[in-house]
């Protein structure tokens, strides 16, 4: 079997248990596109950056080259909103003053929903070809962890609940019907071959399935299962691999009732960060079929 | 280690999420307890295994953990978010009538589990209650996972700032006229502002928000009390941060800035725990004997990198020692089940393997 994952969708949301390597896995998916020659933005959300330390560079929202064909962006819902209201009103003056203004300021830092949908208007705003022009193959988001990634989508839900007219509620359909359209949206949940993780894959592939669409990969990260299995050993380095070979074993049987994972990536015992994103590069395939023209 | 509880009321436990918080946080209860304190350790949404552990069911109440022979006491209690904030809605509004309308709007399911902070504010809000009810010597706070440790200081000022500044009282001094807030500011500046907002959300939003804030009104002043009274409470010197952190270089270096931050900001860190820094076996020596090649390689490829790690470890060390403890803890080789399990993990930080200052 080849150990790789294919991407099918222009948009990739990586998600998964905090810890469990989903940075990791975004920045070698995005490394791998953009070597098959995609043209390939990887998107960190929020305000201190992770990539900034692991390539030692610094980011904002406008996107750095790391590699050939291969972009970095850190976007805030302040600085998604920022851009959105700067192409909207045209005049960067005026968008300035919007910003400056006390009240929208205690508003935008507070407003239910309106930094969740700054972000995921823009994260979406390529392949509905509205707001800023984001010119890209495939878009691959080091997003957040489960519990807040769940909020960050639903967001849109909830607000076209709530407001079904005018701007806040056309867009936030918008952005809904493209979050739940398997061509245009895929998720990749990263997971370790441990209890929790592996219980808190199941349910967000759950929800992710019922309110947002299937295309679904997920990625089992750190696995041990290629060492050998032995059946009595008094090293007590063996004894405890053993120990966590079993664990492991037991957790893929548990995730394999639920779903099949789309990749095992092995236990690189490595703390170099460009070879760590090279190893994990290697288990992702090329897109499926391009992205979008 | 041990003088953590001493002259210590809060203790609170940051870190990213994933690092095995929830468990070092139960743990830290453990051993306050077994010191003779009245304790109560609060969780938000812990596992299954270690809620089970605790004997917390499903819903707000605190209650003592079954099962325990400890010199004091030890109390564990869950922290729903929405449910505390409807609380807090329903102590702070002055009739019935406004806490229906403000439950009853339509935006405030958003504002309940979107805003940034809410978690954190209720989290503060529940502590700052069991802390002034007067009935444990010690409460311990598992912060709610957050991305970076440092996104929970901030919390506070965050929902503080929403209320503090001009938006609520403009809310206030315009709707009170009547009819539409929006069209009646006097400022042209505002009203310029006002239409970019309008042109990006539309009427619909702008009114349900306006009602929104209208009816938050009465609430402004509990609101600014609590989160004033969580502030300093965060920053009192009875207050003591656990920072609990994985190892890796990222982590690590996350771990030095939040250091300053909460050093700049008043608060007081006192440990570092490095949560799984090694397994057990590391410290052992070389075995003689192996099963086979394929686990021969693992271990010298394993031995090599934990090695790598903690020449990074010794240069934090280096840096900090003088001023706070930093304790790395193993691995835990047996599934941990039951209070039994952080009684182990309590051990373990009682007396780690490695160096302590």
């Amino acid at each position: 079997m080849e150990n790789k994952v294919k991407v099918s969708a222009p948009l990739v949301f990586v998600t998964g248990k905090g810890g469990v390597g989903k940075s990791l896995w975004a920045a070698g998916l995005a490394t791998q596109l953009a070597r098959s020659g995609k043209k390939v933005l990887l998107v960190e959300f929020g305000e201190t950056s992770f990539y900034g330390f692991f390539y030692g560079k610094s980011f904002g929202m406008d996107p750095v080259a790391i590699e050939n064909n291969l972009h970095l962006s850190i976007w805030s819902g302040a600085t998604c909103l920022r851009d959105y209201i700067g192409h909207l009103v045209k005049i960067d003056r005026l968008a300035d003053l919007f910003f400056e203004n006390k009240v929208m300021k205690a508003l935008i830092r507070g407003a239910p929903a309106l930094k969740e949908l700054a972000i995921l208007g823009k994260a979406t705003s390529g392949v509905r070809n509205y707001g800023p022009e984001l010119d890209f193959d495939h878009v691959i988001f080091d997003s957040y962890a489960t519990g807040h990634f769940l909020a960050l989508l639903r967001a849109p839900v909830g607000m076209y609940e709530a407001i079904k007219f005018g701007p806040m509620g056309d867009q936030s359909k918008a952005i809904v019907k493209t979050m739940s359209d398997p061509r245009l949206t895929e998720y990749h949940v990263v997971s370790l071959l441990e209890e929790l993780p592996v219980s808190e894959t199941i349910e967000l592939c759950d929800a992710l399935k019922s309110e947002f669409n299937d295309n679904i990969k997920v990625v089992v990260n750190k696995s041990l299962r290629a060492l050998p299995t032995i059946e009595t050993s008094s090293n007590v380095f063996e004894s405890s691999i053993q120990r966590n070979l079993s664990r492991q074993n037991h957790a893929w049987e548990h995730l394999l009732k639920h779903y099949e994972p789309a990749v095992e990536v092995p236990y690189y015992f490595e703390s170099e960060p460009q070879k760590l994103v090279d190893h994990m590069a290697q288990h992702s395939g090329d897109a499926i079929h391009g992205g979008p023209s | 280690m041990k003088d953590l509880f001493q002259n210590t009321e809060v203790i609170v436990c940051t870190g990213s999420g994933g690092v095995g918080k929830t468990t070092l946080s139960a743990s830290l209860g453990v051993l306050a307890a077994r010191e003779g304190k009245k304790v109560l350790v609060l969780t938000i949404d812990p596992a299954k295994r270690l809620a089970t552990a605790l004997g917390i069911t499903s819903s707000n109440t605190v209650v003592r953990v079954p099962g325990q022979d400890f010199k004091g006491e030890l109390f564990a209690g869950r922290i729903d978010s929405v449910e505390i904030f409807s609380q807090f809605i329903r102590n702070s509004a002055p009739s019935s009538d406004v806490v229906e309308k403000i439950l009853g709007n339509r935006l405030y399911e958003q504002l309940s589990t979107t805003l940034s902070g809410s978690q954190e504010f209720t989290s503060l809000v529940k502590l700052y209650e069991e802390k002034n009810s007067g009935n444990y010597d010690l409460v311990i706070l598992d912060t709610p996972p957050t991305q970076h440790a440092i996104d929970f200081l901030h919390s506070p000022e965050k929902i503080y700032a929403l209320f503090q500044s001009s938006i609520t009282k403009w809310f206030i001094n315009n709707a009170e006229v009547g009819k539409s807030v929006w069209s009646r500011l006097i400022h042209k500046g505002t009203q310029t502002v006002l239409s970019v907002f309008h042109k990006v959300t539309g009427s619909d939003f702008m009114d349900e928000l306006s009602n929104f804030f209208f009816s938050l009104k009465d609430l402004q002043d509990n609101i600014t009390q609590t989160c004033k009274g969580t502030q300093e409470l965060l920053k009192e010197s009875t207050t003591r941060f656990v920072l609990v952190t994985s190892f890796d270089r990222a982590k690590i270096q996350e771990a030095t800035s939040f250091y300053s931050e909460l050093v700049g900001g008043g608060y007081q860190l006192h440990t570092t725990l490095i949560n799984r820094a090694f397994p057990a076996w590391y410290l052992k020596p070389r075995p003689d004997h192996f099963s086979s090649e394929a686990l021969e390689k693992s271990y010298e490829e394993q031995m090599k990198y934990y090695s790598a790690r903690s020449q990074v470890f010794d240069q934090y060390q280096k840096d900090f020692s003088d001023r706070l403890n930093v304790v790395m803890l193993p691995e835990v080789e047996d599934e941990l089940a039951g209070l039994e399990g952080l009684v182990t993990v309590a051990n373990l930080i009682e007396s780690p393997t490695s160096s302590q200052s």
